[in-house]
């Protein structure tokens, strides 16, 4: 009867912690289940709902659209939202931690320990009565926001099994991912003596990995200079499309996320946010990948780690805690010391790899002494007791060892190791990003422009990346780069090579080169890969009613008859015409400047020899402005002219003032006669004709910005993207690009020429678009209209009263 | 029955009780005495299983009842530092402990809260002092505790307050015949209402008696000779002498050991008067604890 009576109260006692802890985990946990909900419910729903009434500009009305046609599935993310992963397994992280915090927070005062403790239940029990209640409600909110989608799902798309397996999979992983946190938490609750060392020391153990990977990425990006880890540039993909689909970066943090505790779930939040339905496949993500089933091997070990977490927390930790540290610091010194020596790590690599320096040596001594000092004060913060810190003194030789040894060891290039170049015998194919500055990037390399087509202080992170090249020429002038490059340890510019080798392996190096270094790859350019993918480009075969996920694939392919415009602009970038082309003549002219722009060697493109004539631009035909105003389009094919003019604001360069699906410009110089011809046998030669006249032009000179590359720009669109500069835009947008930018630092106002006879000469002379590399002159061309454009004159082709003026650099 | 044996309790490096060894009748109040920082609420604290000693043990009923659920589901440890959940009322509180008491009695904590004239709906935290101890020893009492260790728990009281809780503790322990443990510095208090007491000093139990026997160790005598007898200290080296003082012809002794051996010495040396006076536990306690009598005139020069 007693025996019965006792084992009863245990339960009773059981219970009402469970109770309890849930109460006081639903607080944190509400946050957590609106975050769920609005990211899995509210989302999907407006998504899906969008898809289906959507607004076609183009018709003027309303799409009627199937989901169910399109969709398989929307958990959450459609499309490249990768960056918003980030943010919500961050904000789970921090729910989940403020939910170990209030279940577990009791442990870290000394009157709740005081009744706690000496209530009728077994620390133990207690321990994991608390937590499956905060485990619990955690694991309800995840299963809130999955029901949500499931539901938004079954009304739009409806049921489907890989709708279940995704959903079921997709709540495995981040509850466990929750389940982790929270678990943590706990765990470092039950051994610490204050809630903020509690928060702090949590944070430090989960971060750990993430922290020792940033960490020893600093120190590979300061001290091994032919490494990409850690490198902060953003190669872009060659394709036909408006926008450019970068790779990410290279980074130690993502190429070990599977064993990261915060990001063990990033890949396949991203890859299951989605599927779509396509040609009777199921592609899934925002890069639409093949279907393929959920990895149990992502979401399993971790689901070992939660329930050995769990069990120290409770059965060690917790259980044998002395009461006694309630209130106090430091009373964990394991934790501690593993916190110090992140934070010394982190903050001293950081430095290392932030500031500019002229030898390794001083700036290791610097980077110690940060380190030194953060561990000084961190002890004296914790200790707050002379002697004993004066005692604990002798880590510092010890730490000062660890750090000479990693830095003797990087400082050596891994033995050697990262300065290897492969023989051009051993290389299958090699691609190689080429640095650029904005106003070159992509295909605007190869003679085909987009963007905003402005002067632009690049900051040389823009990297275009070339397809992979196996022809003979092209290795050996990319291991050329790179065995003088293996010698720097800093250059102008950072460029990155990828070698793919004959024996199965790859080799993946950064690269610092100088101009000249530019000019070889730019030759790479010429090789018959890059070629084809020009063609692959303009011949794309464009769907009807494309997916976003087939847009993403073929490009957005201005080079199509439906709904496409040609429009030619002059030089000063104001008049342009409309060319008004049956489908046989739209599919001769890009025969025509494909074979032209095939022909078009990168050296004549990037050294501007010949004559520019014009842009050709090629967009599909649905202006829509900023203010979401409409601007109906031409719909009919009827022509009565060939040449149309066009209002200014159709010529605009600014990005924002199309909402169309892309442009693709195509600079056009006397060398391009294929197209030139057949503008002339459709009697359109007159199209790239100028109205304004020239009153005076302005010159700078070049040299002082090796990163600006020749490039037009005009003062309308400087003004519709003056968000891009930080100067004023004066009277005159473009004028107050040139007087109020900090980097010009010459007075100009002596070097300008206004006569007649001259300007025709340098009329013809300056260029819509060039590489300047490092010489040359700016030119700010002043009309008759009070407009102003800039254009730019190569070194080589400046008469002598222009390199006759005075420039400051000189 | 509870059992203390030898337990020591450290905090690292730094010991705060050593060996420490009682027992605890059932039905039986036990005062536990010392001064501030001898170790009371330490030696509290580890006998209710808040903390682990680092040697020894404490036996409720012959089991150790460090982490055990069963046990510790009728003990009840009243800290100095109280504590009730944020903004709680008594009910809540109530509420709380009924979760995990199994003989928890709303009956008894209605009409406790009535005796004492609190009320159960306010929150605590407006609660005076005084009324927060009288609400903390309610709910205490409210678990019919087997066994009840109150630590310093009449703080604070008024002495109307004070009188009620000492008898509802003392009646409490002779009718359910539990075990109390009440340590305090006030120990007009603890005379009056334990059954046995224990002075802690010097981080050891020094002293162990029941309250009866509180004269058996200490004697205090008051004498006097015959004028012009002024017999020196030396004529008491015989004894067990604690203290001497004089005040005038009048000789007061404090003396350990045998109280009839002690009174046979004393009288022969034939004092013209001589009286044998009960010591106070506070005057034992005195006796006991080393540095009381500074010179403060010393200090103040």
């Amino acid at each position: 009867m007693t025996s019965h009576k006792s084992l009863s109260n245990k339960k009773k006692g059981a219970f009402y912690s469970f109770v309890s802890a849930l109460k006081t985990a639903m607080l944190p946990c509400g946050f957590l289940t609106l975050l769920y909900v609005g990211l899995f419910g509210i989302i999907p729903f407006m998504k899906l709902y969008w898809y289906e009434n959507d607004f076609d500009y183009s018709a003027g009305k309303e799409i009627t659209r199937s989901a169910k046609e399109y969709y398989k599935f929307l958990v959450f993310m459609d499309g490249d939202e990768e960056e918003i992963c980030y943010l919500v397994l961050a904000m789970i992280a921090v729910i989940s931690l403020l939910v170990g915090i209030a279940v577990f927070r009791f442990t870290a005062d000394k009157r709740t320990v005081n009744v706690y403790y000496s209530l009728g239940i077994k620390r133990s029990t207690l321990f994991y009565t608390r937590y499956f209640a905060g485990a619990l409600v955690l694991c309800a909110a995840v299963a809130v926001g999955i029901i949500s989608s499931y539901i938004v799902n079954l009304i739009f798309v409806g049921g489907s099994w890989q709708l279940s397996l995704v959903l079921f999979y997709l709540y495995s992983g981040l509850s466990l991912f929750s389940l982790l946190i929270y678990t943590v938490t706990a765990a470092v609750f039950s051994s610490v003596g204050t809630i903020s060392e509690g928060v702090l020391y949590s944070a430090g153990v989960l971060a750990l990995p993430t922290v020792v990977l940033m960490s020893a990425q600093n120190l590979i990006s300061s001290l091994l200079s032919n490494t990409v880890f850690g490198l902060d540039i953003i190669p872009y993909e060659l394709k036909g499309d408006y926008y450019y689909w970068g790779n990410t970066r290279e980074s130690l943090i993502s190429r070990f996320s599977a064993y990261n505790p915060v990001l063990f779930f990033y890949n396949a939040l991203v890859k299951y946010g989605v599927g779509y339905k396509e040609d009777g496949k199921l592609l899934i993500g925002a890069n639409s990948d093949e279907w393929v089933f959920p990895s149990v091997f992502a979401v399993l070990p971790w689901f070992f780690v939660v329930i050995a977490a769990a069990v120290i927390g409770g059965t060690v930790l917790f259980r044998l805690r002395k009461a006694e540290h309630c209130g106090f610091l430091n009373t964990n010194k394991v934790l501690s010391t593993v916190v110090l020596f992140e934070l010394m790590f982190f903050a001293s690599t950081l430095f290392l790899s932030e500031i500019e320096y002229s030898d390794k040596v001083s700036i290791f001594l610097l980077s110690a002494g940060l380190a030194l000092m953060m561990y000084i004060l961190f002890e004296i913060f914790l200790e707050r007791n002379v002697r004993l810190f004066f005692k604990k003194l002798w880590k510092l030789p010890a730490a000062g060892a660890v750090i000479a040894a990693v830095f003797a060891v990087f400082s050596t290039g891994l033995f050697g190791y990262e300065m290897r170049v492969p023989q051009t015998d051993e290389i299958q194919s090699v691609s190689v990003s080429v640095p650029v500055s904005h106003s070159v990037i992509s295909l605007r390399n190869m003679g085909m422009m987009i963007d905003d087509g402005l002067f632009k202080i690049g900051s040389f992170n823009w990297h275009y990346e070339l397809p992979a090249l196996s022809g003979t020429d092209a290795l050996k002038t990319v291991t050329g780069v790179h065995k003088e490059a293996a010698k720097r340890e800093d250059g102008d510019y950072v460029s990155t090579v990828s070698y793919t080798l004959k024996n199965g392996k790859s080799l993946k190096r950064k690269m610092y080169i100088g101009n000249d270094d530019i000019k070889k790859l730019f030759t790479l350019f010429d090789s018959p890969e890059c070629k084809e993918k020009i063609a692959e480009i303009i011949n794309a075969v464009y769907p009807e009613n494309p997916t976003p996920s087939q847009l993403t694939k073929a490009g957005t392919s201005m080079f199509r008859y439906e709904n496409a415009t040609v429009t030619a602009i002059s030089k000063n970038m104001f008049d342009a015409n409309r060319i008004n082309l049956t489908e046989t003549e739209f599919n001769a002219l890009k025969q025509a400047v494909l074979a032209d722009l095939q022909a078009r060697s990168a050296e004549s493109y990037y050294n501007a020899d010949k004559p520019q004539t014009g842009i050709l631009r090629f967009t599909t035909d649905v202006p829509r402005w900023i203010d979401e105003s409409y601007v109906p389009e031409k719909k009919d094919r009827e022509f009565s002219e060939r040449l149309e003019s066009v209002p200014g604001e159709y010529t605009d360069f600014g990005i924002e003032s199309y909402d169309a699906y892309g442009r693709y410009d195509v600079l056009i110089d006397e060398g391009m006669t294929n197209t030139l011809a057949f503008l002339q046998s459709i009697g359109a030669s007159a199209c790239f004709e100028a109205q304004k006249q020239i009153k005076s032009v302005s010159f700078r000179s070049a040299a002082i910005f090796s990163e600006y590359s020749g490039q037009w720009s005009r003062e309308s669109t400087r003004a519709a993207s003056r968000e891009f500069f930080a100067d004023s835009m004066g009277t005159s947008a473009e004028r107050g690009f040139w007087e109020n930018d900090e980097n010009f630092v010459e007075d100009y106002s002596e070097n300008i020429i206004t006569d007649s006879e001259k300007i025709r000469e340098l009329d013809a002379l300056m260029r819509l678009h060039a590489y300047n590399y490092g010489e040359g002159y700016w030119c700010l061309v002043a009309y008759t209209d009070g407009n102003y454009s800039s254009r730019f004159l190569p070194q080589s082709l400046a008469p002598e009263y222009v390199t006759g003026f005075k420039y400051v650099h000189e | 029955m509870i059992e203390v044996k030898n337990v020591t309790k450290k905090y690292g490096s730094y010991t705060a009780i050593e060996n420490i060894s009682f027992s605890v009748k059932e039905g039986t109040v036990y005062g536990l005495i010392g001064y501030n920082g001898a170790g009371k609420t330490t030696f509290l604290k580890t006998a209710a299983g808040v903390y682990r000693a680092n040697g020894g043990q404490v036996l409720f009923d012959g089991e150790n009842i460090y982490d055990n659920a069963k046990r510790k589901a009728h003990l009840f440890y009243v800290p100095d530092d109280l504590y009730f959940q944020p903004y709680a009322s008594m009910r809540k509180m109530a509420s709380f402990y009924n979760g995990y008491y199994p003989l928890f009695s709303y009956e008894t904590f209605d009409r406790l809260t009535e005796v004492f004239s609190l009320d159960p709906t306010k929150s605590i935290n407006g609660f005076s002092k005084g009324m927060q101890r009288q609400a903390e020893l309610v709910l205490a009492m409210a678990t019919n505790p087997t066994y009840l260790f109150l630590d310093e728990s009449f703080d604070g009281l008024d002495p109307q307050k004070r009188v009620m809780i000492k008898n509802l503790v003392v009646d409490y322990t002779r009718e359910r015949g539990a075990h109390v443990i009440i340590s305090s510095h006030n120990l007009h208090d603890l005379s009056d209402m334990c059954d046995r007491f224990g002075l802690i000093n010097g981080k050891k139990l020094i002293i162990d008696h029941d309250m009866k026997d509180i004269g058996k160790d200490y004697a205090k005598y008051r004498l006097a000779f015959a004028e012009g007898d002024d017999k020196p200290d030396t004529v008491f080296d015989g004894l067990d002498i604690d203290r001497i003082i004089r005040d005038g012809r009048l000789i007061t002794l404090i003396v350990r050991g045998d109280s009839l051996y002690t009174e046979t010495m004393i009288k022969k040396l034939e004092p013209v008067y001589m009286e044998k006076l009960p010591m106070s536990m506070e005057e034992i306690f005195m006796e006991e604890v080393e540095g009381v009598d500074y010179d403060f005139s010393q200090i103040f020069k």
